[in-house]
């Protein structure tokens, strides 16, 4: 088997989950051309009997507004995130401190409550020191989800870092800082990438938060946006369909990028002692 | 290391620590409290809901519901931690071969998570309806003759509810996992070859001790999300058919929101993070031994 | 450690800035509701327009929050004295929140409007907006249920007129069966209060109450819908739908003929292009259990009030747009357009009465309504309510028997009640408005 012919023979094989995972995909990326009784239609339409763009055109329009606020958010909350995150994950890893076992702990303690539980309090708090309906509320808000997940996620991509390469820096005389920036960023390369993805992915996603947080409409973000397809008297599925095709595509590409880096971070050589 | 350093490295951790105990640690403390206090919508609102003691504990265990619910918790957790992280592995290993179009499928797999929840959940009530897809596919194929009751049963919408949550944290897995074994060097598998070792050998001593802690921690993590899923469960069934399939977190919400019990729903989510608080422990308390650490 | 520092720097200069709101010069009265932009929410920025109009400096401003979010979204408002000057909420959380002080008195207000505009407002509507002789918000449009079907499968089936009795539905859908091999009948019976709402016009009708459901009235009611599952009339599916939409979209692609709905699918799904299409969309009032028996159903529609913590100086304002919303003539222009809702003043149903044959079922009901609050503990409806779609859900999924379901949610409801006096004088309530309306 020529070796072409060996790394096609994986993109088959891969092939077959990948399908059966997002399969559902299909259908809510067709049922955005289809009319709400079509959708319903028993047994269903494997193809939409009368396409029409104006449900993804309708979607759209209704969700563009709020684009720009989900950008913010989630942006805002990547770079907070990993900002306190990375150095938090380092110390952790890689240090024996007093504070490190309470520390770890908290951080897992502090995501076992729904978010649901969570909104009311947090919304008093912050409410009581004015840091409502502004988007720093917001991701802040998200953060406190956010920064706990990333710094045990990386940390424990960081304990992987063989611990060799870090004390022949400090025998060298490096700073703390300096072993931070030099060694541990690049090799935390595909982590990062991990970590940014997942973390991004969570705050664009987020609903709860924002909704308690931001009253004015003009600073939600669009997973509330999608919820105008959501009313008393039923659900405009097909709008919803399409928005939430419009709405996954930004993670979607994050995604793609992610997976480059994850890829990309670890080339031969980068472990030799 | 100097020691001028060590306390640079506070300077990293206390903002955190601060951080998590303002925003972090007061909503667990605001839902005890509010456990131990008899709570409906008028007195949550003045401020003057009396304090009950342990009596919204004691009726909420004899609650048979309640009971159901930790089963269905129990059921629903392990399946889907157990189910995720096999096919998270096999999709890690799978992807750790270079093809073409690989970049697209690795970003495709996390369509599940990138799914607005009430799309992605939409769509598996409407799968596992009586005549959803799952039904029609398998009656016209005649491997059955009647509908069967995926989220219409007594028994059966638990299991429904795990499979959709499954596919739904199948990214995860596969991200923390994949990216946990792209960090293995290529070398220390080539020289394992050049010893002679088969695929089983380099899995045990090479892969798994080497993500002991992505193993570890992706079974933490996992365990805690899982526990606490509200929307897909909320979304298919609302914890219905006449309660049959709740979680701890949707009968809480069920209690605080729609009947107005609030200190009864806090109880619920104390025992239930007291539950996991317990797992988290369990699952970290063996590793430390080998960790290699600055002092 | 420069560039870090210099990161640090930079990220929260960007959070400081992205923080700092513009500052608002005019006066801001807060509207908050969920009707997004359908046919109300259509209303409502017509009012804020000419209101702003006619008071330039004041801007009207409309919160817009989901549906499902909009009781947590009041709580945590409450909680945090955040409240939007002006509040709706559907009519079966009001007395809930009358109780809870979210709403401000304005019956002085009323007073010097003249209570003749307080009277007339449908006797249920007043009952759920005010408490112990104070008035706390009006009712801004109301809707009930009815039997819609599709005349040509009727037809298709045999079958010249829709039921009137509840025989007659089950011995149609027999019908219906065998000819067209289709469920006859759906109904919304999902874990929400749709279910309880969909299910109150045949447990009324049949002299059952909410809270006494281990009644054999009460049993009746859910035997019979019991059977209509078992025999397979009506999808078991219905247990399990998003809302009362989704059996809409069954009746729309002819997979059922008969269902239970509201008036406002005529703005919703069966508007007026579909209605066109399909040509045969009819509505009945819903069967009665026996001949003769008196159909009695409960009716919706939203709520609006004024907050309890109203800054001083808006509160007129607020009164001010909040009349216009429920004056006479606003409401008459607004229901002329849309069949949607329903009037909630007798003055402008009487103008209304038979624009369009398919409102004259609603409109004819629309004065008996029973004020759903009224008939299950007032600020416990809620919560009676859920025990009612929990036991509906357990016999309709074959579970446990009808008589079982019923006696649990009793059992559960009495608990709802401190005391034995308490639980008496509402059923009691409940037992009179029932009998006033079924005259017997």
């Amino acid at each position: 088997m020529s070796k072409e012919q060996r790394t096609k023979k994986w993109t088959l094989i891969t092939l077959i989950p990948t399908v059966i995972i997002i399969f559902p995909l299909y259908f809510i990326a067709i049922g955005g051309f289809q009319s709400v009784a079509e959708i319903f239609h028993s047994p269903p339409y494997w193809f939409p009997p009368n396409p029409s763009l104006k449900f993804y055109k309708d979607a759209l329009i209704t969700l563009f507004p709020y684009l720009k606020n989900s950008l913010i958010i989630a942006l805002g909350n990547l770079a907070l995130t990993l900002l306190v995150a990375l150095p938090s994950a380092f110390a952790l890893a890689k240090f024996r401190l007093k504070l490190g076992k309470p520390v770890s702990f908290i951080l897992s303690f502090t995501q076992m409550l729904p978010v649901t539980a969570i909104v009311i309090p947090l919304f008093l708090i912050f409410n009581k020191i004015k840091l409502v309906n502004t988007y720093s509320s917001a991701i802040i808000g998200i953060s406190v989800f956010t920064i706990p997940f990333a710094t045990i996620v990386l940390r424990a991509y960081i304990q992987e870092i063989p611990i060799g390469l870090i004390e022949a820096a400090f025998i060298d005389g490096a700073s703390v800082f300096r072993v931070f920036q030099s060694i541990i960023v690049p090799l935390s390369i595909p982590a990062i990438a991990t970590t940014g993805m997942l973390t991004f992915i969570t705050a664009w996603g987020d609903f709860a938060v924002s909704l308690s947080f931001l009253n004015d409409q003009a600073m939600q973000p669009m997973g509330i946006g999608i919820y105008r397809f959501v009313s008393q008297y039923g659900v405009e599925w097909n709008k919803l369909m399409a928005g939430s095709m419009i709405y996954a595509l930004p993670p979607l590409i994050i995604a793609l990028v992610a997976g480059k880096a994850i890829v990309s971070g670890l080339t031969a050589g980068a472990f030799k002692e | 290391m100097k020691n001028s350093d060590s306390h640079k490295l506070y300077f990293f951790l206390i903002p955190l620590l601060v951080y998590e105990l303002i925003f972090g640690i007061y909503p667990l403390i605001y839902n005890l409290i509010l456990s131990f206090k008899n709570v409906n919508l008028v007195t949550y609102i003045a401020g003057t809901s009396p304090w009950v003691g342990f009596s919204n504990y004691v009726q909420i265990l004899k609650d048979t519901v309640f009971q159901k619910t930790f089963f269905n918790t129990l059921i629903f957790t392990v399946l889907s931690l157990s189910f995720q992280f096999i096919i998270g592995v096999f999709l890690a290993v799978l992807f750790n071969h270079s093809f073409p179009l690989k970049g697209l499928f690795q970003s495709l797999i996390m369509v599940p998570w990138v799914l607005p929840i009430i799309v992605s959940g939409s769509f598996f009530r409407w799968f596992f309806g009586d005549r959803g897809m799952l039904n029609g596919f398998l009656l016209s194929w005649g491997f059955i003759d009647k509908p069967i009751p995926w989220l219409t049963s007594q028994i059966l919408p638990i299991f429904s509810v795990t499979i959709a949550n499954i596919w739904l944290g199948i990214p995860f897995n596969f991200v923390l996992l994949y990216t946990g074994l792209r960090a293995i060097p290529v070398e220390l598998f080539e020289s394992a070859d050049i010893d002679g070792a088969n695929w089983w050998q380099k899995i045990r001593f090479i892969t798994l001790p080497l993500l002991k802690q992505i193993i570890i921690t992706t079974f933490t993590l996992g365990c805690i999300f899982t526990v606490k899923v509200f929307d897909l469960v909320w979304i298919i069934t609302k914890g219905g058919p006449g309660d049959v399939s709740h979680l701890f977190s949707t009968l809480s919400y069920n209690l605080a929101f729609e009947k107005f019990q609030f200190g009864r729903a806090s109880s619920i989510l104390v025992i239930m993070v007291g539950l996991v608080m317990c797992l988290t422990i369990l699952l970290n308390s063996r590793k430390t031994k080998e960790e290699s650490k600055i002092e | 450690m420069k560039s870090f520092c210099r990161m640090i720097l930079v990220v929260s200069i960007f959070l400081i800035a992205i923080s700092v709101g513009f500052a608002q010069k005019k006066i801001t009265i807060t509207v908050q509701d969920y009707y997004g932009d359908n046919e109300n929410g259509q209303f409502i920025d017509e009012m804020a327009a000419e209101f702003e109009k006619d008071y330039p400096g004041v801007e009207v401003k409309r919160i817009n929050v989901p549906f499902a979010q909009l009781l947590p979204t009041i709580l945590q408002q409450s909680l945090s004295k955040t409240l939007p000057d002006i509040i709706m909420v559907d009519n079966p959380e009001v007395p809930q929140l009358i109780n809870a002080g979210t709403y401000k008195d304005i019956t002085d207000k009323v007073r010097k409007w003249g209570w003749e505009n307080w009277e007339d407002f449908f006797k249920g509507h007043r009952e759920v907006t005010s408490s112990e002789g104070k008035i706390y918000a009006f009712q801004f449009t109301s809707n009930s249920c009815a039997l819609f079907y599709r005349e040509s499968l009727l037809k298709k089936a045999g079958i010249t007129s829709p039921p009137k009795t509840w025989q007659e539905l089950k011995e149609q859908c027999k019908i219906i069966k065998k000819v067209l091999g289709i469920h006859g009948f759906a109904f919304d019976a999902s874990a929400s209060e749709g279910a309880t709402w969909q299910f109150e016009p045949f447990l009324w009708s049949n002299g059952g109450s909410l809270l006494e459901l281990d009644q054999p009235e009460a049993i009746e009611a859910l035997q019979f819908l019991t059977d209509m599952v078992k025999e397979g009339y009506v999808p078991r599916d219905v247990v399990n739908v998003t809302s009362q939409g989704d059996p809409s979209q069954w009746f729309i692609n002819g997979e059922i003929v008969f269902m239970v709905n509201g008036n406002w699918e005529f703005g919703w799904n069966l508007t007026k292009d579909v209605r066109e299409k399909l040509g045969d969309i009819k509505v009945a009032p819903l069967p009665v259990p026996e001949k003769g028996m008196r159909l009695t159903v409960p009716f919706g529609g939203e709520c609006f009030g004024i907050s309890s913590n109203i800054a001083p100086e808006k509160y007129d304002l607020a009164w001010e747009f909040l009349k216009r919303l429920v004056s006479a003539d606003n409401m008459l222009r607004h229901n002329s357009n849309s069949l949607a809702g329903l009037p909630t003043r007798a003055s402008v149903a009487e103008k209304l009465s038979a624009q369009e044959p398919l409102l004259k079922v609603f409109l004819e009901q629309a004065e008996y309504a029973l004020p759903r609050p009224l008939m299950g503990g007032i600020d416990k409806y809620p919560d009676v309510s859920s025990n009612v779609w929990v036991a509906i859900q357990k016999s309709l999924t074959g579970a446990v028997t009808p008589e079982k379901a019923f006696k649990e949610a009793a059992k559960n409801i009495r608990a709802l009640f401190s005391t034995e006096e308490e639980y008496e004088t509402y059923k009691r309530l409940a037992r009179n408005l029932l009998q006033e309306v079924r005259g017997k």
